[in-house]
């Protein structure tokens, strides 16, 4: 009973704490213009995402034997701080990832997934 | 005799004796050769108009006993001439004006006619030495006309010359004449050299008994054209003549004989007269004519006459009546020749008669016997009914006959009709009654006739035999592959105008006959054929008429059994009772292309080709080809036409532990399609049926285009894996295959499925149970579609023990270590732990999903890319997965009881205890090795739930369950994170309080929402 109370307690309290709050308002705008190009994850330097001028792209991972040309083809956009990835498979099926970006340069992009994943991905 | 007697015979013989000398002296008193001389010489003045000459002129009593004999000795004329300068007939003639030189000329008298009535009457004549000159001008003139014209002035009749009634001319003596002849209006130049002629005999009362021999030691005639050139020429030597005739007449009978040992013939640039004939030891000619004779009818009949060349010689019996009053000339002749030596013949003639045996060599013993019959008059030529007979005959022509033909025995019989004029002209004809001979170890014999032998030859023939098979192949070309043995008897009959034949117009020839082979071996190139027993039928022209083919040459073979290696390929065939029919058009005329329709039927076939063997009961293949030489595909260049029919057929390959098996196997080939009629095809425990069409094959194999179809497979029991293995690859390059394999490192026991290329096939499977990638399928239905490398399962609906199942699926193999598979998988009431144990991946695209039992439906659209030995590669896993259920209830475990614990759950058992799931609908994504599940509703009892989260393969997991609805007013929710098997639960953040309350969601909620629709709908389309 006692550990209910606890925990009825915690939950109204976490109501009245977290039940107004907004999502934080986004730092940078992400710069389209910088994202077309050839990166690859600094976790799995063997995965690779290219990014075309005009919102296509290609990923594959070598470590698999899996080279440019034979990868997952996706669309890409940006928005506010949003990097949206759009994977459409030949069979129908359509997979989309949103991404926070945190930190953008020429040759650095920084962003997370929904669930606070970071990834960092370098132009090479 | 008395002595009295005697003395007075004497003296009277001793009085005559007396009185002749008397008689004697007083001639030689009264005709003194100078007196006899001169009256010769006066008289001739006026009875010999050119220059002349008697030299003495004497009496003689005893060298023309009993008559008297006038002897005139030097007798000269000479009536000179001149010859055209420029005549080369001329110049080869011996100019000279004297006509005649006689050395003595004796003309005996009959004494008794000139005392009893002083009347000349002339019993002999004799010439001794004589030279004459003979010359007629080009105008007619002749230094022949030296006696004055006549002054009879009576008409002479137009009656035939009659012979006198009495003729007492008993005897003419030439002795050593030497005379030349040269007429220049006729070109003709003649000499004759050393005759001596005797000719006695007489005509008396019609009665005729004359005898005339005659030798000249050369004679020469040499008649030449206008240019000069020599038209004809022969000369002879030691030239004998005999001539006897007696009797009446009208009942004349005689004998003529004439031998010529040496000589020559010649006309134009050819000589008749061979040194082989004048080496001979006979006579070069001789003749030997026996007849009867009635001059009155002009009718002669020949008994036994012969005529000789050397040593060969023909009998003639027969008459000949010359054309008499009206009559024309008649002839009835039978000539006969035995048994020549026509090697020995052929020797002796000339070399412009046998030049067209040149290379040749021909032997035998022949035979003549002809019958000349009829009327021989303008435009009539007589009938000639001729026999020949040829024995052991042989005819070698290395040229034209590698192998001489020997054993000739040839019976031959004519019916020769020459006549010109079409009123009496008739069909000529041989008739072959026997024409046998052996080449080598085979022997033919040829019957039939050639009838119209003057015009458009008809040939009727039958040709019968024994070949020995290796004779023949001299008769091939050396450059030909081919070789042969056996034997074989034919029997073939042929029907053709000569012109049909020089011009080889098969659609005016007839032929048909057998032919039966036996242990008949036949090799081309690497190509090898046998048959102990096979027949052949050929027939021209065929009774057979297809569509396709203008048939006009027939062939039927049949057999025992026929046995066919292809070396180069090696390929065995073995064939029982073949039954071949094939039809061929004109293949000698350009403008119909090589063609040919067949029928072909056996009771039997094996082949054994490398590791493969094939076996058929029953096969029956008709259609046809048509030859088009301008493609570059086989196909193209024959167009075949075909219907195949097959029973019993098994196959059976040496790295298959299974044969093949056939039952039935009909189709029709035709060059737009190929239609399967039903081909039935067990395998292992596999049954197939199929039937269907393929398209555009010609272009498929020439690399045009890729092969279409629409199959359809339907089979009670299928092993994919099995289909799989023998279709993997096909239509791809080995060596590029290779060449993957070793670039990409590929292990040898790794053997994907290689997608056929180069086809689209559609294949409509109906089967009711399979086994694929080692799982028991049950009533597969949809399609399954081939196409250029890329494998398309469409909608494939089959059960297996825990739903129903739709398959869509797409597979690919660019690179044997690269491979595509794509799946639209549906799975509908399946009960969600046999959906599991079949696909354990589940269990990692939605790890909650094991809390639960019950039915469900399941859908998938998932990609990813395999490796050789179909490991997926997940960095290219991309899916989407949908899961709805209702009525489900929720495992009892430790995780749902400890988030229950949580979220307060109170009283959310059923009254059995269970935890009941009144529905459930999850969706979730996965992209290489991280899943995400979008936002769900789970209505458990009185307590709603929302669940959203995400995890990776490694089931690290953030998940976030929120309370929705709940008897409580509590708003609770929990994040699960850590790894799967070892959850840490806590509470965790409100989120999708709003999220199902219309106009309260915010857009990163309604599109969450949005996509989440997205995909169950895209999931959900295709089901059936």
């Amino acid at each position: 009973m006692k550990n209910k109370t606890l925990i009825l307690l915690a939950a109204l309290m976490a109501l009245v704490t977290f039940a107004a709050c907004d999502k934080p308002v986004n730092s940078i705008n992400v710069n389209a213009d910088l994202i077309p190009g050839k990166w690859h994850d600094t976790e799995t330097p063997t995965e690779f995402w290219r990014f075309d001028i005009g919102g296509s792209g290609e990923t594959w991972d070598t470590s698999e034997d899996v080279q440019e040309g034979e990868g997952t083809n996706f669309n890409w956009s940006v928005l506010l701080d949003q990097l949206r990835i759009d994977l459409y498979g030949r069979m129908g099926q359509h997979v989309y990832y949103d991404y926070t970006v945190t930190y953008q340069s020429a040759d650095t992009l920084t962003f997370k997934d929904i669930y606070d994943n970071p990834r960092t991905f370098v132009k090479i | 005799m008395k002595k009295g007697w005697k003395i007075a015979l004497i003296s009277v013989g001793s009085l005559l004796a007396l009185i002749i000398v008397g008689v004697a002296v007083l001639c030689w008193l009264l005709f003194t050769p100078a007196r006899l001389t001169s009256i010769v010489n006066s008289l001739a003045k006026d009875y010999i108009l050119c220059e002349n000459h008697f030299g003495n002129v004497s009496l003689s009593l005893f060298k023309t006993w009993p008559d008297v004999g006038v002897q005139i000795d030097d007798v000269v004329l000479i009536n000179p001439y001149q010859v055209p300068a420029d005549d080369a007939l001329a110049a080869c003639a011996i100019h000279d004006d004297t006509l005649a030189r006689v050395k003595s000329l004796t003309v005996g008298l009959d004494l008794k006619a000139f005392l009893k009535d002083r009347s000349i009457v002339v019993h002999q004549v004799r010439f001794d030495d004589t030279r004459a000159n003979l010359y007629t001008a080009p105008d007619g003139w002749s230094n022949l006309d030296i006696f004055p014209p006549s002054t009879d002035t009576e008409e002479p009749d137009n009656q035939e010359t009659q012979l006198p009634d009495v003729v007492q001319l008993e005897k003419i003596s030439i002795n050593n004449l030497s005379a030349q002849y040269c007429n220049l209006p006729q070109r003709m130049l003649a000499e004759v050299g050393g005759l001596d002629m005797d000719i006695k005999g007489s005509l008396l009362h019609s009665v005729i008994d004359a005898d005339l021999k005659a030798q000249v030691s050369k004679l020469l005639v040499d008649m030449r054209d206008s240019t000069g050139n020599s038209s004809l020429c022969a000369h002879a030597n030691d030239l004998e003549l005999r001539a006897e005739g007696q009797g009446s007449t009208d009942t004349l009978q005689g004998r003529l004989r004439l031998s010529m040992p040496s000589g020559m013939v010649s006309a134009g640039q050819q000589t008749f007269t061979t040194e082989a004939m004048l080496a001979s030891r006979r006579d070069l000619l001789t003749l030997d004519v026996p007849f009867h004779a009635n001059v009155d009818k002009m009718r002669f009949t020949l008994d036994d006459a012969s005529l000789c060349l050397t040593d060969y010689e023909i009998g003639v019996q027969g008459h000949v009546a010359m054309a008499h009053d009206d009559a024309p000339m008649n002839v009835d002749l039978r000539l006969y020749a035995d048994r020549w030596q026509v090697g020995d013949l052929i020797a002796i003639l000339p070399s412009f008669i046998t030049q067209s045996l040149s290379g040749m060599k021909v032997d035998g013993k022949a035979s003549l016997s002809g019958h000349v019959h009829g009327v021989v008059a303008e435009g009539r030529m007589p009938l000639v009914d001729a026999d020949v007979t040829l024995e052991k005959g042989s005819f070698s022509a290395p040229k034209m006959l590698p192998e001489p033909l020997r054993a000739i025995n040839a019976k031959l019989s004519a019916n020769l009709n020459l006549s010109s004029d079409t009123a009496f002209s008739g069909i000529s004809k041989v008739d072959i009654q026997q024409l046998d001979a052996r080449l080598g170890r085979s022997s033919v014999s040829l019957t039939g006739t050639v009838d119209d032998l003057m015009g458009d030859m008809l040939v009727d023939a039958r040709l019968k035999g024994n070949l020995n098979l290796p004779d023949l192949r001299p008769f091939l070309p050396d450059t030909m592959p081919l070789a042969l043995a056996g034997t074989s008897r034919i029997d073939l009959t042929a029907k053709s105008r000569l012109s049909a034949l020089t011009a080889v117009d098969l659609n005016k020839i007839r032929l048909g006959g057998n032919m039966h082979f036996k242990d008949l071996d036949v090799r081309w190139d690497s190509i090898h054929a046998s048959s102990p027993q096979l027949s052949a039928a050929v027939a021209l022209p065929t009774k057979r008429h297809s569509r396709t083919v203008a048939e006009l040459i027939g062939l039927h073979v049949v057999g025992g059994k026929l046995n066919v290696d292809m070396e180069n390929t090696g390929m065995t065939a073995q064939v029982s009772h073949p039954d071949i029919r094939v039809g061929i058009p004109n293949i000698l005329d350009n403008r119909v292309p090589l063609a040919a329709a067949f029928n072909i039927g056996a009771s039997k076939l094996n082949v054994y080709m490398d590791s493969m063997i094939v076996y058929s009961d029953t096969l029956r293949l008709n259609g046809s080809v048509r030859n088009d030489t301008t493609q570059d595909n086989i196909l193209k260049q024959w167009n075949p036409v075909a219907d195949i029919e097959v029973h019993r057929a098994v196959l059976s390959m040496s790295n298959a532990s299974e044969a093949v098996r056939m039952p039935w196997f009909k189709a029709a080939y035709r060059p737009e399609s190929t239609r399967i009629e039903h081909a039935d095809v067990l395998w292992g425990v596999s049954d197939y049926h199929l039937d269907g069409t393929l398209y555009g094959l010609e272009d498929w194999l020439s690399h045009k285009a890729m092969l279409h179809g629409d199959i359809n497979f339907t089979s009670q029991y299928a092993d994919v894996d099995q289909l799989m293995s023998i279709l993997s690859g096909m239509g791809s390059d080995e060596d590029t295959l290779h060449q993957q394999r070793i670039e990409d490192n590929v292990p040898k026991e790794a053997n994907p499925f290689i997608v056929p290329k180069d086809v689209r096939v559609k294949l409509n499977t109906n089967i009711t149970r399979c086994i694929a990638f080692g799982n028991d399928l049950s009533e597969l239905g949809g399609s399954l579609t081939v196409n250029d490398g890329v494998a398309v399962l469409e909608q494939i609906g089959f059960t297996c023990k825990a739903a129903r199942m739709q398959l869509t699926g797409v597979y690919e193999s660019p690179r044997v270590n690269n491979l595509f598979v794509g799946l639209d998988f549906h799975l509908l009431d399946i009960q969600i732990d046999e959906l599991l144990d079949m696909i354990p991946t589940i269990d990692t695209l939605v790890p909650m999903l094991k809390a639960f039992k019950g039915q469900a439906n399941f859908h998938l659209a998932a990609e990813c890319n395999l490796d050789a030995f179909y490991q997926p590669k997940m960095s290219t896993l991309l899916g989407a997965a949908a899961i709805n259920g209702k009525d489900l209830v929720v495992m009892d475990n430790q995780t749902v009881a400890t988030m229950a614990k949580l979220l307060q759950f109170k009283n959310w058992r059923e009254k059995d205890n269970n935890i009941g799931i009144d529905s459930i609908s999850v969706e979730a994504q996965v992209f290489r090795k991280e899943i995400m599940v979008y936002p769900f509703l789970l209505n458990l009892h009185n307590y709603q739930l929302c669940i959203a989260g995400q995890h990776n393969l490694a089931k690290n997991c953030t998940y976030h369950l929120e309370l929705l609805k709940s008897p409580l007013p509590l708003r609770l929710a929990v994040d699960v994170k850590g790894n799967l098997s070892k959850p840490r639960i806590e509470l965790g953040d409100i989120r999708y309080g709003e999220m199902y309350i219309p106009d309260k969601s915010d857009a990163f909620q309604q599109r969450t929402l949005e996509l989440k629709n997205l995909v169950r709908k895209a999931l959900e389309a295709n089901v059936r």
